[in-house]
């Protein structure tokens, strides 16, 4: 036994030892100058929690932190049931599911820089294809503003969408198939519709997976920002600003707004604040289909 | 002996059934064209684009490129090929060692006992909550230090090091489904820890490693403002900061040969899903969606 424990740990030294050199350092760094203001340059001045006392009244943070919410949320309603949707489809013997199933998943190969370029040239409202398209089919008298203020935030859900549900669909798909086919055949000696076999079988079989899928699409989600950041930076008017963005401008000011300035100090507490925030979402989650699972 | 009496009476009632279901199979099929025409309009507008100038795409979108600007394949190749190749070279490299390492940690922390076990797990869990923006800045200064900047190594190495904590989750999850009666006959004949681990282990676990590899491979390729801070020297640079070359290099954007560029950057990534997708799924049913 002592002798298995020695191996254990020799093993996976190069492991801790990685994690330990160049996973926590970083992280120690960031929440010690939590409680410093430091602006990049010049000398650090511990200013305590000076950084959180700014972080409660910080309007903006906190309407990034509401629109997360909504973007997750929107996202996940979307996303979640088309996918699964999609993958019950294209689990079945269908005759070219394998052809579907890599159109689908296509968008996921695509880096959100590349393709936001790409949906700007369709939403925008000046000469946007979307646009053209809905004034010639005469849907619409005036162009639509996709990315103002009011659509902006319906638009970029659109977005992620389109580059979420085929990583969905595949998870799902990967949890079906541990789904003994005897279970259906069973059912359908029953005379069970498909909507009853979904809601009824499928669902409650995919239990501990969907769990797990259900929460790797909130993290996901809440930590979403990159196409958000090419598409709109935020705006307009902090419409489609979310908490990661926030952060990450703080750190690394984007030089087409030009009115945030890089803050070290501030940006760290935002971002243990923010990691709070999706670890108590998470915890939040695991904890109430915990709860769920009893009541079965 | 049992299915013979089960199976009998089935049997007309799927002829049944399979009348009944014409009309929502015809259903499915359309809603099914739609979804998969809706996800293709970005992507087919991108490869449209990649045939024409910029006069062509900005008079008008959907027309067919005519004549087709074939050109632009040949310049975007030109001016993105190195940058492709330093990426599949730093995800393999990077996306190896995350299996390597996931591999031996997921093992130890699947089916060996040792104090502080729980813990270490919880400190792995809780490292993944944090935002990865809150450490580019330190990160960068620690990889500066080591002279590791504007090296394959700085990206190599840190994917290395924050991917094998998401492997090594999947891993644990992955290695705890095999059972422990196995390594025990193999110790019971002798075998040593370390063949132990070549010969059941990995062999084993080829399918959550795969995945694993995909989802490495996937991160790096992608990846964006790591190397845009770590790497100056352009011949070492990564696809993500290459693509955006072409806004800075030129005055005005060529839009036709960005598309192309994008559309070619592509292609290794649709080659290691063609072939790997399989296995992608099959690592995800056996291992990564379970806790």
């Amino acid at each position: 036994m002592h002798k298995n424990r020695l191996g254990a740990y020799l093993f996976s030294f190069p492991s801790f030892f990685l994690t330990a050199a160049l996973g926590i350092y970083p992280i120690v760094w960031a929440l010690r100058y939590m409680f410093y203001d430091y602006q990049g340059y010049g000398e650090p001045r511990l200013i305590g929690f000076g950084n959180f006392a700014r972080l409660a009244r910080d309007a903006e943070f906190w309407q990034s932190v509401a629109n997360t919410f909504v973007y997750a949320g929107g996202k996940l309603v979307i996303t979640l049931p088309l996918s699964l949707i999609l993958a019950v489809i294209l689990n079945r013997k269908l005759k070219g599911r394998h052809l579907f199933r890599a159109v689908v998943f296509l968008p996921t190969i695509f880096s959100a820089s590349v393709m936001s370029i790409v949906f700007y040239l369709i939403f925008n409202s000046y000469n946007g294809i979307l646009n053209q398209y809905l004034l010639e089919l005469q849907l619409v008298s005036v162009p639509v503003d996709w990315l103002g203020a009011s659509k902006a935030m319906l638009t970029i859900v659109i977005i992620a969408v389109w580059g979420a549900v085929g990583n969905y669909m595949l998870l799902f798909i990967a949890g079906l198939q541990s789904i003994p086919e005897e279970v259906y055949e069973a059912a359908s000696l029953d005379g069970v519709n498909p909507a009853q076999r979904l809601w009824y079988i499928t669902i409650p079989m995919l239990g501990p997976v969907l769990q797990m899928i259900v929460m790797l699409a909130i993290t996901t989600s809440l930590k979403g920002y990159e196409s958000i950041m090419v598409l709109t930076e935020g705006g307009p008017f902090g419409k489609t600003e979310v908490m990661y963005l926030y952060l990450y401008k703080l750190f690394f000011p984007l030089t087409t707004t030009g009115t945030s300035v890089q803050n070290i100090g501030y940006g760290s507490a935002v971002g243990f604040t923010t990691a709070v925030i999706v670890g108590l979402v998470t915890w939040l989650y695991f904890w109430m289909s915990r709860k769920l699972n009893n009541l079965y | 002996m049992q299915t013979v009496p089960v199976t009998k009476p089935a049997a007309p009632a799927r002829k049944k059934r399979s009348s009944v279901r014409v009309v929502p199979q015809a259903i499915i099929n359309i809603v099914l064209t739609l979804l998969v025409f809706l996800t293709l309009v970005p992507i087919f507008f991108m490869v449209f684009s990649s045939l024409k100038s910029n006069a062509q795409i900005l008079g008008n979108f959907w027309s067919m490129p005519s004549p087709p600007q074939w050109g632009n394949y040949g310049e975007a190749f030109g001016a993105i090929w190195r940058y492709m190749v330093n990426t599949v070279l730093y995800a393999v490299a990077g996306s190896g060692l995350v299996c390597a390492l996931s591999a031996v940690s997921g093992y130890v922390f699947a089916k060996k006992v040792f104090p502080g076990k729980e813990t270490l797990f919880m400190m792995m869990l809780a490292m993944m909550m944090i935002p990865g923006v809150l450490t580019l800045i330190p990160s960068y200064v620690l990889y500066n230090g080591l002279g590791l900047t504007n090296t394959p190594w700085v990206i190599i190495i840190a994917h290395a090091a924050g991917g094998q904590i998401f492997g090594t989750f999947l891993c644990r999850s992955f290695m705890a489904g095999v059972p422990t009666e196995l390594f025990e006959a193999a110790r019971i004949d002798g075998a040593s820890e370390l063949t132990i681990f070549a010969r059941i282990v990995v062999p084993l676990s080829i399918p959550i490693l795969a995945t694993l590899f995909i989802m490495q491979s996937v991160g790096i390729y992608n990846d964006y403002i790591w190397p845009l801070l770590t790497i100056r020297d352009s011949d070492l640079q990564v696809i993500g900061v290459g693509l955006t070359v072409f806004e800075n290099q030129f005055g005005i954007k060529n839009l036709g040969v960005q598309f192309a560029a994008y559309g070619l950057s592509s292609i290794p990534l649709i080659l290691i899903f063609a072939f790997g997708m399989k296995y992608y799924i099959q690592g995800m049913t056996q291992g990564a969606l379970k806790m």
